[in-house]
């Protein structure tokens, strides 16, 4: 597991320098999701430490967001005024996304279940 | 009130005060059996949220002492390596329209989250900061920072995006007749993240699944093509 936790370490540190070196405007945090992922399917799978930190983890995700979650006082005269973009992008944008995410995945994904029974 | 300043200097008092916040709100979580209103976070923001207000303390001197928590979010979306490799073989098999729907999910959640803010033209960082709303919370507040956003209030909207589909996801499926459970959970992860993948669980374990790609898949593609679509409406 301490193995699995530097090389996750060292991934985040060396995709947040290129992230910063190019100016990409992807988080680094994603460079090394992107390389961890690839390192996995060569090998055909996660390694047992990576699996052990990632299930400590998991139960505690939540936690991790509360102190940038906190900064909404920060920015409450943002809010104050964009509380109907806000609204709107939850309510409507949420509603028409999971409407028709469901929709199209249905329309799409029984086709092959006819394939396959075919 | 010497002896508040105190408390306030040691080095760990706001990872305790957030760490202690958030236990209280989970167990009140548990204890009323989780309802997607009480989501622990918005409890324990709220509560930090009036502690801060109430001693006087300034968000950033908070942020400065709660970092390593705020950072250790980095290091848990480059574990998203595993959950995305155990479902690896439920996306091979689903392949093709897995990935379509995908897209088009992802593209109407960019679309429809920012077409009132582009047609009334606001700021910038207002766009970048609602942009990534139906990405897992992780994924999002680091778009937001990237792109220029307010964070803390992409925590919160991504959150209630959240709550909001995971309290009227099922009954919007329902009522536009998506009656396959595997689009369910597909629909719920990619619109709503985390706690729409918790609520899929509670339909059926493939539901869960699916949604649980629906999650990750939608979060890769959001770090993606949020940037595009900050480039195309703020140039615009």
């Amino acid at each position: 597991m301490t193995r699995s936790a530097a090389i996750v370490l060292i991934l985040l540190i060396l995709g947040d320098a290129i992230a910063e070196i190019f100016a990409l405007p992807i988080p680094g945090a994603a460079l090394g999701l992107a390389a961890l992922t690839a390192a996995f399917a060569i090998r055909g799978g996660p390694d047992t430490g990576s699996e052990e930190l990632f299930d400590f983890a998991a139960p505690y995700f939540p936690l991790f967001f509360v102190p940038a979650a906190v900064g909404v006082i920060a920015s409450l005269d943002v809010l104050a005024f964009a509380w109907i973009h806000v609204t709107v992008a939850i309510v409507f944008g949420t509603g028409v996304t999971i409407l028709i995410t469901g929709l199209v995945s249905q329309a799409l994904m029984r086709r092959i279940t006819e394939e396959a029974q075919a | 009130m010497d002896w508040i300043s105190s408390f306030e200097r040691q080095p760990l008092f706001a990872v305790c005060l957030t760490v202690a916040a958030y236990a209280s709100a989970e167990i009140l979580w548990q204890r009323t059996g989780k309802p997607a209103l009480l989501h622990p976070v918005l409890i324990a923001t709220t509560v930090l949220a009036g502690i801060l207000i109430v001693l006087g303390i300034a968000y950033e001197d908070y942020l400065r002492q709660a970092q390593p928590i705020d950072e250790a979010l980095a290091l848990l979306i480059v574990l998203l390596a595993v959950p995305l490799c155990r479902q690896f073989s439920l996306i091979r098999k689903s392949g093709l329209p897995l990935v379509t729907a995908l897209v088009v999910g992802s593209t109407v959640a960019l679309g429809t989250a920012l077409a009132l803010p582009a047609v009334m033209g606001v700021g910038d960082d207002l766009v970048a900061t609602i942009a990534p709303k139906s990405a897992t919370t992780a994924v999002a507040v680091k778009v937001s920072e990237r792109l220029g956003g307010v964070a803390g209030l992409t925590a919160v909207i991504v959150i209630s995006t959240g709550m909001f589909g995971g309290a009227f996801g099922p009954l919007i499926l329902e009522l536009g007749g998506v009656r396959d459970d595997r689009a369910k959970g597909f629909a719920l992860g990619v619109a709503s993240h985390a706690i729409g993948t918790a609520r899929a669980f509670q339909i059926s374990e493939t539901a869960g699944a699916f949604a649980s790609v629906g999650m990750i898949l939608n979060a890769l593609l959001t770090m993606a093509l949020a940037p595009v679509a900050f480039a195309f409406i703020t140039s615009g």
